[in-house]
């Protein structure tokens, strides 16, 4: 099936996410860009069969790749907005 | 009534306020989104100038409604009535604070409309110089008004009845005691835990965060209650 993207989504942009959300952990950039770049494209996979996502769905599925690789920056991603 | 007594109703006061969570919160989403853009100084001095905002908001609206009071009822309030509104408005917040402060969930979102802590969050995340530090402190501060008004007149009026040494004496320590948990949280981060783990410590003591500004205001009503009316 062909990918089709949500005009929303951009991969660069969930990646520097990502980055910054670990930077503001303190975490050393090489290893953020391997961490971003494992979670982006395992959500590209995930998207890729897909004929609609919402950005909540991306978020979780994020989330959940993040998860086994940094369990802080997961937490940092999902909780972004559940803080005041 | 002694001066001490008075300095230790304002402390409480102060105590009450910085159980308060909104300037908290915001301070970690700009130590998150600083220390991943700028430098490790100049995360600092944003932290330091939020702070200042927060605390020298605190300092200005107890000085101000301590003037208020002071020139439009010349010092003195009708003590039993206004006070016992006091009263009750404290134990009305205790009850606001047990039953919605927090939102429910494992989460810290407070009671405030989703599109404000939206643009609070999103100003804490894009603050980029010192001035905008200093200006969402008071921002923060300003936002918690509805709850914390209360606060600022108890610790005024606890002013008026003090000599001039100790009035101010209390003004400094009540803005100071109303930002102790911002420089609480910079004194961790500094020696070495990140915002998550101070995020995941809230979530997980949130009933006691609760409780704790609950029995604070409760605390504080019982106090005011047996020193200035019976």
């Amino acid at each position: 099936m062909e990918e089709v993207f949500d005009y929303n989504y951009s991969r660069s942009d969930i990646k520097k996410e990502i980055i910054r959300s670990g930077a503001g952990l303190g975490l050393p950039s090489g290893w953020l860009e391997q961490i971003a770049e494992i979670t982006t494209k395992a959500v590209d996979d995930w998207i890729a069969d897909k004929a609609t996502v919402t950005e909540d769905d991306i978020r979780r599925r994020i989330v959940m790749e993040l998860e086994p690789l940094n369990a802080d920056i997961a937490y940092a991603f999902d909780n972004y907005d559940k803080i005041i | 009534m002694s001066d001490l007594f008075n300095v230790a109703i304002v402390l409480l006061a102060g105590l009450t306020q910085a159980s308060l969570q909104l300037s908290f919160g915001a301070l970690i989403l700009l130590y998150h989104a600083s220390i991943g853009k700028h430098s490790r100084n100049k995360t600092r001095f944003l932290a330091k100038s939020y702070i200042i905002g927060s605390g020298v908001i605190s300092f200005l609206m107890v000085g101000t409604i301590a003037f208020i009071l002071s020139t439009i009822f010349d010092g003195k309030i009708d003590a039993t009535v206004t006070i016992m509104i006091l009263v009750g408005i404290l134990l009305a917040s205790s009850v606001v604070m047990w039953k919605f402060y927090f939102r429910k969930g494992a989460k810290t979102q407070l009671w405030l409309p989703r599109s404000f802590a939206n643009y609070i969050s999103k100003r804490a995340r894009g603050t980029n110089d010192v001035i905008e530090a200093f200006s969402l402190g008071t921002l923060s501060s300003f936002a918690e008004m509805p709850i914390s008004l209360a606060l600022y007149v108890v610790a005024a009026y606890g002013i008026l009845q003090m000599s001039g040494f100790w009035q101010v004496i209390a003004l400094i320590s009540y803005a100071l005691l109303s930002v102790m948990p911002l420089l609480v949280l910079k004194v961790r981060l500094k020696t070495g835990r990140n915002v998550v783990e101070v995020q995941r410590w809230r979530v997980s003591n949130k009933n006691f965060l609760k409780h704790f500004s609950c029995f604070s205001f409760i605390t504080l009503a019982a106090t005011i209650l047996s020193f200035w009316v019976l």
